[in-house]
């Protein structure tokens, strides 16, 4: 079972998060995300917007990776304070 | 020192504060962000959602990378969360130096990066319904003068 975590708009389109049971075929980031982009219409492409950002374990990842179950993964939005 | 309130705080006060206490400086710059009403949609009201790690840490790394780049004898961030309604301050930023170009720039680049490198969303509440802004070109044009 993986946690995801979903913020900002992302939160309208899932939810605040998902405990998943990766199907076999969900090895990777990439993976997942094409997963989600088919599960949950309007969730699409982030790994292709440069200003969304995926967090592995509290770490910011920039690139795709592995993922397994017991992963904790956060999914954020392009940022806007201030 | 930074903050995350998710209560309304003064910024005037605060402020008054920080220049009294930042010893040595000859120069205070300061910026105060406000929800704004007008428009189109008629805003009433922002939700700011942030991280519960990342945001304060990302806010630190800013600060650290203003105080290598400049001389600066103190800085102070609040930033809301939560429920701001319109006319409520949503940010402020203070940075004291003994000089007005290190205070002024330091306090310039604290806000393009609290605008698109720290973990913050913005959702507006208006007359149609609400939705979420995020940071135009210009922000991100902002932003890139600071390498």
């Amino acid at each position: 079972m993986a946690e995801i975590i979903f913020y900002g708009k992302f939160q309208d389109i899932i939810g605040p998060s998902l405990e998943l049971e990766l199907p076999k075929d969900v090895a990777s980031l990439k993976a997942l995300d094409t997963y989600l982009a088919g599960a949950y219409p309007g969730f699409s492409g982030m790994l292709s917007n440069a200003r969304a950002k995926i967090v592995l374990n509290d770490v910011i990842v920039q690139t795709d990776m592995a993922i397994s179950d017991g992963d904790r993964i956060e999914f954020l939005p392009p940022f806007s304070g201030g | 020192m930074i903050t995350l309130s998710a209560e309304a705080f003064d910024p005037y006060r605060l402020l008054q504060e920080f220049a009294k206490s930042a010893d040595g400086a000859g120069a205070v710059a300061s910026f105060v962000g406000l929800v704004r009403g007008e428009g189109d949609a008629a805003v009433s009201a922002l939700i700011l959602e942030h991280h519960p790690v990342l945001t304060q840490q990302a806010i630190e790394q800013a600060a650290q990378k203003a105080r290598q780049q400049w001389d600066l004898l103190d800085l102070r961030i609040v930033h809301r969360i939560g429920h701001v309604v319109v006319g409520d301050p949503i940010v402020l930023v203070a940075t004291a130096a003994a000089h007005r170009r290190a205070a002024f720039e330091s306090c310039d680049m604290l806000m393009d990066f609290l605008k698109t490198d720290v973990p913050f969303w913005k959702k507006e509440l208006t007359q149609h319904g609400e939705r979420w802004v995020e940071p135009g070109a210009k922000d991100h044009r902002d932003r890139s003068r600071w390498g």
